[in-house]
Parts: structure tokens; C-alpha cells; sequence
């Protein structure tokens, strides 16, 4: 009559009789199973076999793509916000439409690349889902696409015909504010939804993160987009002085609030037990991403994003742009090109790290019986294990036919329970 | 009923008829552990072997529902440390008796769920709800995006990236019940573990079963009957499972989660969240634009 708790060259196994004799039935049934709630969920799995299954995703196609994605989004942003709110600088708009379409284009190219049977890519446009991340996500990129290609081409019409061309007032004119405003919302939720279509999945490390990944996605591609577009117009000499300070407040501000959902997000994260033993290269990998891909690059956008001080060498700065420009020279700036470098790598990272959990995650059992954990309901409770009362037998239906019940105590309790077992109906009427 | 389905009749003299919901009830203390039906489900659906890989450490060298293996059946072996002690080392009494040891096996399958994750998960529509209420992949649809793979609580559909670049998965043999006759590992089970059937009687033959185990001692519950007589397990966010199991140990033992979530619920929510920090976001741009003009 002994339970036992063993440890197998396969994980631990739980020893008990399963017959035993008449009147030992209690006593037995409910040492079995306390044997194995107290040793905690964790510990057993079938010979280690992952209960789920991960992503089949290759990592770099995905995780690559929801980076472009982020960039196109947050370009976009810039560009729309330039337009809007800021003075229209046409270097920052120029840079933001195109970066936006190249980031699309590129996106699509590797999603459809990803895809199991890629000439059937069209098939996503069969149905619209709402239940389903990758089906809107489907439709935001074939809607956002074309609203890009648009805002490419004014600006390809400005480029080529020249600014005072009826299509480059066009494109520096209503047109273009209507096209930005228009795509700005479908910018923000293909920035977005990549966070959430991994928390909708059944991979512990993306599910249980189902609030902060969707933010946190968008607020790395935000930062990342104005950072490739600071990228450009830093390498060209291509935007205003104050455009670029511009773009580098926004950069700080979206820098900032993607550290702070970093480190949320890295809080909900460690409540599964695979982010406690990472590799060492995982680690190192994290701490490079948020030391140099967002706190680095977070006091680089600050300081440019004030820099320089006073009304006097703000003008002499524009100037000096201007007459630069007017000689037909450009001056690359090393300073806005390495905040933008770090920043993009970060987003990168950040993503390619994130893949990275969710297979590990899916791979290790103890991160699903986490996820999986029940919260509630007599049997419940005990099951958690800090060697609490005793669990009631957790035999609702058949408890009072069964010859075995423990009498009294918890009958209570399960009450409720063992009146739905009374109804196997219940179920299929709901249906 | 069309001739085809009055020729061949289920279990039980009765046919099979669209529009009811038919499922497996899977009896894991009847299980004998032959894989019959793994076997009989790889000949009818034409299905490739895996290759011959041994685990090492149990007879069970299948070890997974796959793409290529839709039943599977596990090997739980739940044994003493004795038992990995050469044999000589061993009293005679250990050697023969071993009174706590047990094998627990439990064929895998598909769990055909009401509210199926695969399905919510699918882009394209191709996975669909068939009129016998089980959940199918339409190959000809199928473009292999992998996200119903992510999305499985069960770790059962799975894209074949080394042959059709699809999702496969248990069809609860489609094209046998639309003849009349019921899937091949139900046919092919020597003891009735698989039953197969309309849900509904399945769930009666259960609750009586279970019945009758407990009335032996026997810790016996369901796994995916929706709330009946589920005890270390909740199905209830999936609406319970077409394809629904008696287990007589914890899920975990047999790799099931004990509470199976249904991700789609995370959709609204996320994008809820990821809505107002988009707001937020792009509110706090266009100030930083502002202030800097």
C-alpha cells in the first residue's frame, strides 16, 4: 500500500496501486492523487514530449518580418506626423512613404516566402476572421499595401516632376495629408497586430503575455520606423535640422515607453519556468537589446532631440544646413546614424528574441502545466500544493453511487459539481 | 439516406447522419497499447511512416501526433526505481511483484473540439466544421501559414514542411463517414477503447462507465466532456470535445493540459490594448512633431 514519488531516467512517475482492496479504496485514491499534487504540476510530462506544438516558423522570415513591418508602420507615422503636425519637411516625408512601401513590400515577400504552399498566398483574402490575428493581419497588409504604394508614388510624381508640378502640390497638399491620415490607423495596427497574433496561440510565452506583446510590438516598430526614417534623412543631409529634432523627441518618446513595456513585459514572462534557465547567449542578448537598443539610444534621442540650445545657434545650424544644401553638399551625421543603427537593432532583437522564447517555451512541458494551471474549484486548490488540507476526493458525479465516498467533509463543496454530472445534456444544449 | 449509406451502417445498426455530431469516446482502461489503430489509421488515410527511430527510453517510439500520425498511442509507464536496477540486484519478491507499477496507455487523437482553435486560428477557411460536426482541413485550401500549428492547446495539427507544405491532421475519417462507416481506428480497436458515435451517447456510455470504474476503486474521470464528470480538467472554454477521453490519472500524466484555453480569446483583448497604445502612441508623436516646429 505505498505511494511513492520516483525519479525515472525520464522524469518522475508517480507509484500507486490501482485496484486496491474493499474498504482501502479512500484512503488509497486520495494519497495517489495528493502524491502527485503536492509534487507540483511541473514535474511530470509525458517522457518530455512537447504538449504543444511550436510555430513552424522559420526565424528569419517572421520574426524579420514583423521588424519590417514595425519600421513600415512607424515611418508611416513619421511621414503622417511630419505632414500634420510638424512643418511638412519633405526630406522626413520622402524618406517616411518610401521606407513604408520598401518595409511592406518586404514583409509580404518574406510572410508569402514563410507560407507552406506560397502560390497559394491569395487564399487569405478567401475569408475575413475576426477571431483571427493572422486573417485581419492578412487584410491590413492588403489594405495598408496599396494605401503605401499610393503615398510612394506622390512622392515619386514630386520627386520626378518637381515639387510645383501639379502632382508634387498635390503630393505636398491635401492629397497626401488625406493618404497619410487614411493609412495612419492601418499603419498602427500592422505595427501592432504581430504582437498579438503571437499572444493568440497556445505557446505559453506568447499567451501569457496577451496584454503587453501587441504594445510592446507597436511601440518597437514606432521607435524602429522613426528611427530608419532618422537613418535616411541623417546619411543624406536629406531634413531640416528641426525636423530631425523632431524626429528625435518622438524617437525618445516612443524609446521610453518601449522600456518601460519591456521591462512589464519581462515581469509576465518570468511567471513561467522556461525564462529561468535561458542560455547565456539569450541573456547576453537581452541585456545588449535594452542597454544598447533602447536605453543607449533612448539618451542619444534625448540630447538630440534638444540639441543645441538657444535660438542663435539654432538659426546658425539652419543655415548651415541651407547653405550646404544649396551647394549641392551633405554632411552625414554619425550621431543620428548610430542612435537609428541601435535602435533598429534593438527592434530586431527584440523580435528575433521573443520567436526565440516562444520555442523554447513550447518545447519545455512545465511552461504549458504552468500556463494550464487550474485557478479554481475544490480540487483545484489543493492541486497547486503547499502541502495545504487535505484535497477532497474530486469525484463530483459519482461520489454518492460509488461505494468508496469519504463521507462528509467536502460533500458540500462538490455539491454543485455533482449536479451537473447528473445532466450530460447540459453541454450539447448550449451549442 | 442515399444507397451508400444504407449499405454500410455504424455500430450499433444505426447510420451515420449528417447533421448530428459524431466523435470518439476513448475508454484509456481499455487500451491494450497494440497501436492497431495508429496502424489502421496510416493504411486508410495512406499515411508515410515516420522512419525507425527508437527512443530508448520506452516501447513507445512513435512518442507524438504529427502530420503523418494522427493516433497515436502512449506509453505511460509509471514504474518503481527497481525497475532500472539489473535484474540480479533485485529480491525475489521485487523481481516478480510489483504491486505499484503500472503502464497507463491512452491512444492520442485529434480532439475534434466544439470550439475548435485550428479552425478560429485559420486564414484562409480551410479548416472548416463538417456536417458531422468534426473539424477537417480542406487540402485543396490549405496554403500552410502554420498558425492553426501555434494555435493547438493539444499539440495535435501540424504542417508537413518536408511533404505537402499543409496542415494535417485526424480527419475523424471524412470520407468513411460519409459512406456510413465508422473511422478506422474505431473499426480496427480489438478491445473498444475507441468508440466512435453521436456524442451524446457517448457521453451517456461514459458517465456510466466512470460509474463503474469508481464503484471498483478506480479513480476514473473524462477529459473533454465539456463539465461532465471532468475533475482535474476544464474543457469548458473549448465547449468541450467531440473526441473526448476516460483517464484514470492526471492530465499531465497523459500530456494534457489540465485547463485547455482557447487563444482566441487573447485576440480582442490584444488588440485592445495594442488599440489605445496606438493612440496613445500616435497622440504623443504628433505632440513631439508639434512642439518641435
Amino acid at each position: 500500500m505505498s505511494v511513492a514519488q520516483t525519479e525515472t531516467p525520464y522524469g518522475q512517475a508517480r507509484i500507486g496501486l490501482v485496484e486496491p482492496g474493499p474498504g482501502q479504496v479512500d484512503a488509497q485514491v486520495l494519497d495517489v492523487r495528493r502524491a502527485g499534487q503536492l509534487a507540483g504540476r511541473e514535474a511530470e510530462s509525458y517522457q518530455g514530449v512537447p504538449p504543444v506544438k511550436k510555430a513552424p516558423w522559420e526565424w528569419y522570415y517572421i520574426p524579420v518580418y514583423f521588424w519590417v513591418g514595425g519600421i513600415a508602420a512607424g515611418s508611416w507615422l513619421a511621414a503622417a506626423a511630419e505632414d500634420v503636425a510638424g512643418a511638412n519637411d519633405r526630406g522626413v516625408v520622402r524618406a517616411g512613404r518610401y521606407i513604408a512601401l520598401g518595409g511592406i513590400l518586404a514583409g509580404t515577400g518574406l510572410l508569402i516566402a514563410d507560407l507552406g504552399r506560397p502560390e497559394r498566398f491569395l487564399n487569405m483574402l478567401r475569408i475575413v476572421r475576426t477571431r483571427s490575428p493572422m486573417s485581419l493581419g492578412a487584410w491590413g497588409l492588403s489594405t495598408f499595401g496599396p494605401l503605401t504604394g499610393i503615398g510612394a508614388a506622390l512622392q515619386l510624381a514630386e520627386d520626378v516632376l518637381g515639387r510645383d508640378s501639379r502632382f508634387g502640390r498635390l503630393s505636398r497638399g491635401w492629397l497626401g495629408r488625406t493618404v497619410h491620415l487614411a493609412g495612419l490607423p492601418l499603419a498602427l495596427f500592422i505595427g501592432g497586430y504581430t504582437g498579438v497574433l503571437l499572444a493568440a496561440t497556445s505557446t505559453p510565452a506568447w499567451a501569457q503575455r496577451k496584454l503587453l506583446l501587441g504594445p510592446l510590438f507597436l511601440t518597437s516598430g514606432v521607435a524602429n520606423g522613426l528611427a530608419a526614417v532618422s537613418a535616411v534623412v541623417n546619411a543624406r543631409d536629406s531634413a531640416s535640422p528641426a525636423a530631425r529634432r523632431r524626429l528625435s523627441r518622438a524617437g525618445a518618446l516612443a524609446l521610453g515607453a518601449e522600456l518601460l513595456l519591456e521591462s512589464a513585459d519581462r515581469e509576465e514572462a518570468s511567471k513561467l519556468p522556461s525564462s529561468h534557465r535561458e542560455s547565456r547567449l539569450v541573456k547576453t542578448t537581452r541585456a545588449l537589446m535594452v542597454g544598447a537598443g533602447m536605453i543607449a539610444p533612448l539618451a542619444l534621442e534625448l540630447v538630440r532631440g534638444i540639441a543645441p540650445l538657444g535660438k542663435e545657434r539654432r538659426r546658425r545650424e539652419r543655415e548651415r544646413w541651407a547653405l550646404r544644401r544649396a551647394r549641392g553638399r551633405r554632411r552625414r551625421s554619425r550621431q543620428g546614424l548610430l542612435a537609428a543603427g541601435l535602435t533598429l537593432a534593438g527592434g530586431l532583437a527584440l523580435r528575433l528574441l521573443t520567436a526565440h522564447e516562444g520555442k523554447v517555451s513550447a518545447d519545455a512541458p512545465e511552461d504549458t502545466w504552468e500556463f494550464a494551471r487550474p485557478t479554481s474549484g475544490p480540487s483545484r486548490e489543493a492541486g497547486v500544493g503547499e502541502g495545504g488540507p487535505a484535497a477532497p476526493l474530486p469525484y463530483p458525479g459519482g461520489r454518492a453511487a460509488a461505494p468508496f465516498h469519504p463521507g462528509g467533509g467536502t460533500a458540500g463543496e462538490t455539491a454543485g459539481e455533482g449536479v451537473r454530472g447528473e445532466e450530460p445534456e447540459e453541454r450539447r444544449a448550449a451549442d | 439516406m442515399t444507397a451508400a449509406v444504407d449499405g454500410a451502417v455504424a455500430r450499433g445498426g444505426e447510420a451515420i447522419t449528417p447533421g448530428r455530431s459524431y466523435g470518439f469516446f476513448t475508454d484509456t482502461t481499455l487500451c491494450i497499447g497494440c497501436k492497431a489503430c495508429e496502424v489502421a489509421c496510416k493504411q486508410w488515410n495512406n499515411l508515410p511512416a515516420e522512419g525507425f527511430h527508437f527512443t530508448g527510453v520506452s516501447y513507445d517510439n512513435t512518442r507524438d501526433l504529427s502530420a503523418t500520425t494522427w493516433r497515436h498511442v502512449l506509453f505511460v509507464e509509471q514504474f518503481d526505481e527497481s525497475r532500472f536496477e539489473p535484474w540480479a540486484n533485485l529480491t525475489a519478491s521485487e523481481q516478480w511483484a510489483r504491486p505499484g507499477e503500472r503502464w497507463l496507455f491512452m491512444s492520442d487523437v485529434c480532439k475534434h473540439c466544439v470550439n475548435a482553435p485550428c479552425l478560429e486560428a485559420c486564414p484562409t477557411g480551410s479548416i472548416i466544421r463538417t456536417e458531422f460536426d468534426t473539424v477537417l482541413v480542406q487540402q485543396d485550401v490549405c496554403n500552410g501559414c502554420g498558425y492553426c500549428q501555434a494555435a493547438c492547446p493539444f499539440g495535435v495539427i501540424e504542417i508537413d514542411r518536408q511533404g505537402t507544405g499543409k496542415a494535417h491532421k485526424c480527419t475523424l475519417c471524412y470520407d468513411r463517414l460519409k459512406d456510413g462507416l465508422e473511422p478506422a481506428c474505431a473499426k480496427t480497436c480489438p478491445t473498444d477503447s475507441i468508440q466512435f458515435g453521436p456524442v451524446d451517447e457517448l457521453l451517456e456510455r461514459a458517465r456510466v462507465r466512470v460509474a463503474e470504474l469508481r464503484a471498483r476503486g478506480i479513480p476514473a474521470y473524462l477529459y473533454g466532456s465539456g463539465g461532465v464528470l471532468e475533475d482535474d480538467c476544464d474543457t469548458s472554454d473549448l465547449g468541450g470535445l467531440n473526441a473526448f477521453f476516460l483517464l484514470i490519472d492526471r492530465p499531465e500524466v497523459y500530456n494534457l493540459p489540465a485547463v485547455a484555453k482557447r487563444p482566441s480569446t487573447n485576440t480582442a483583448t490584444g488588440l485592445l490594448a495594442a488599440a489605445l497604445a496606438g493612440v496613445a502612441l500616435a497622440a504623443a508623436t504628433m505632440l513631439a512633431f508639434r512642439s518641435g516646429r
